[in-house]
């Protein structure tokens, strides 16, 4: 059952009194949002001066079976907050039982985060020139952030990413000898993880917020989890995330050296390059089961959208990505 | 490498469906009215080059099953193979064979990708 204006209404102001030690009022709300994996609202408040506020909860409906709940997501938020990653500061976490679900209330940040306008349009050329080193420096914070308060968070490696979503390709009937193909180069060389990180999970175009200036916002943390750092350099890099730049492997945007460099820079940290390669082929093969799983959503009449329909012919677009990352992981080693 | 789903007969009925009840918000109807403009596109494109496709891919399953030395040369088997990694040092080749068969089915549904 959908959560209403008036439950939020009526349920939030006591949560937010409790957090903030102030009284509030919310005067406003309007749903952004009712998305697959969260349904997301504006809020109007007033607390000890005018608020702009979001809230987001569990949308409970679709689940990849990857995404920790709201609560942790919250919480791995925060703590990449504290470690200087530009997020928005999570005022207060619904445990569930307050009775609008899962979710957590934060503050509206500024900044664009549609792709297209990011891309082209000149306002944001200082902040695509800067794009490698602002996204390496949030993502050094991410990763060095302290793990010890998000024992609840999944450590998701290569191995178990691969298996959980081959299995997930084959409950959708298709044979598509390409899906086989990666996963088995996939599962043969999958890396160990030494020591788990927070890894955002989901690090790319589309979850920036970008002012004229800066990254001023990391968003939709709701795949976050304990893993290899080099999966969210990986992540990035993904075809699907350049937007038909194909030429600028990082986000459409730049070259892979200035982002390794960067990332460098900002960590002391050595990037395993191969790594990051295979982390992309890893991506690639994601993001196609979740064409799948979103085409099959209308297939099996749970979402009954014609967008969902579509979605399902792009698999033949990450088809013949993961050819090419296999191509490359090919020229890569006989390089070596 | 068989053309993915929905099939074209399922976005023939998704878009049905769809025009028996469009969004009523014109702005909403207008974004869906974009997508059927990019489906009719790539339903016409697999009518014209859907045959072609198929054939190619059949070959492919022969040239693979018979590059892996399989008794078999049907889909499931091939599939299989990959999935284990039991391809040897034939995995050059394989691209070699399948990748221009990737080319073809982005052809049908989506030309750009590429460009």
């Amino acid at each position: 059952m959908a959560v209403t204006a008036e439950q939020i209404h009526r349920i939030l102001p006591p949560l937010l009194e409790k957090a903030l030690g102030k009284p509030c009022v919310i005067k406003q709300c309007r749903r952004l949002t009712a998305g697959a994996s969260a349904d997301t609202w504006k809020l109007e408040a007033d607390c000890a001066g005018p608020r702009q506020w979001i809230l987001r909860l569990d949308a409970g409906a679709e689940d990849l079976g990857m995404a920790p709940g709201k609560r942790w997501e919250a919480l791995a938020q925060q703590e990449a907050g504290r470690s200087g990653c530009p997020v928005a500061q999570v005022v207060a976490i619904l445990s569930g039982d307050e009775g609008l679900g899962e979710g957590y209330v934060m503050t509206a940040l500024s900044g664009e985060s549609l792709p297209p306008v990011l891309l082209k349009d000149h306002a944001y050329e200082f902040a695509r020139a800067q794009f490698c080193h602002h996204a390496a420096a949030a993502l050094a914070a991410i990763h060095r952030a302290p793990t010890d308060k998000l024992k609840g968070l999944p450590t998701q490696d290569a191995l178990l990413q691969v298996e959980q979503l081959y299995a997930m390709h084959l409950s959708y009937g298709e044979q598509l000898p390409v899906f086989s193909l990666a996963y088995g180069w996939l599962k043969k060389h999958a890396p160990k993880i030494t020591k788990p990180v927070l890894v955002h999970g989901d690090f790319r175009l589309g979850n920036f917020l970008l002012t004229e200036n800066t990254l001023n916002g990391v968003l939709d943390w709701e795949l976050t989890h304990l893993g290899d750092p080099m999966e969210d350099l990986g992540w990035l890099c993904v075809n699907a995330w350049r937007f038909g730049r194909r030429d600028k492997p990082v986000a459409g945007i730049a070259s892979r050296r200035d982002l390794f460099m960067a990332y460098e820079k900002a960590t002391g940290q050595p990037v395993d390059p191969a790594r990051v390669r295979y982390w992309e082929l890893l991506g690639t093969f994601k993001w196609g089961v979740i064409c799948q799983y979103q085409a099959n959503s209308y297939l099996s009449g749970h979402v009954p959208s014609l967008e969902r329909a579509a979605i399902g012919r792009r698999v033949a677009e990450t088809e013949y990505d993961m050819l090419v990352c296999l191509q490359e992981q090919l020229e890569l080693s006989h390089a070596d | 490498m068989p053309i993915n789903r929905p099939t074209a007969d399922e976005l023939t009925s998704a878009i049905r469906k769809y025009r028996n009840k469009p969004d009523p918000d014109a702005k909403v109807d207008g974004y869906y009215q974009k997508i059927i403009a990019h489906l009719d596109a790539l339903l016409e494109r697999e009518a014209l080059l859907g045959e072609a496709f198929a054939r190619g891919e059949r070959s492919r399953c022969i040239s693979t099953a018979a590059l892996l030395g399989l008794p078999e040369n049907d889909l499931e088997e091939i599939c299989r193979c990959f999935a284990e990694d039991d391809i040897s040092d034939m995995l050059p080749l394989i691209i070699e064979l399948w990748l221009p068969l990737a080319k073809e089915k982005l052809a049908i549904d989506s030309p750009r990708y590429r460009k």
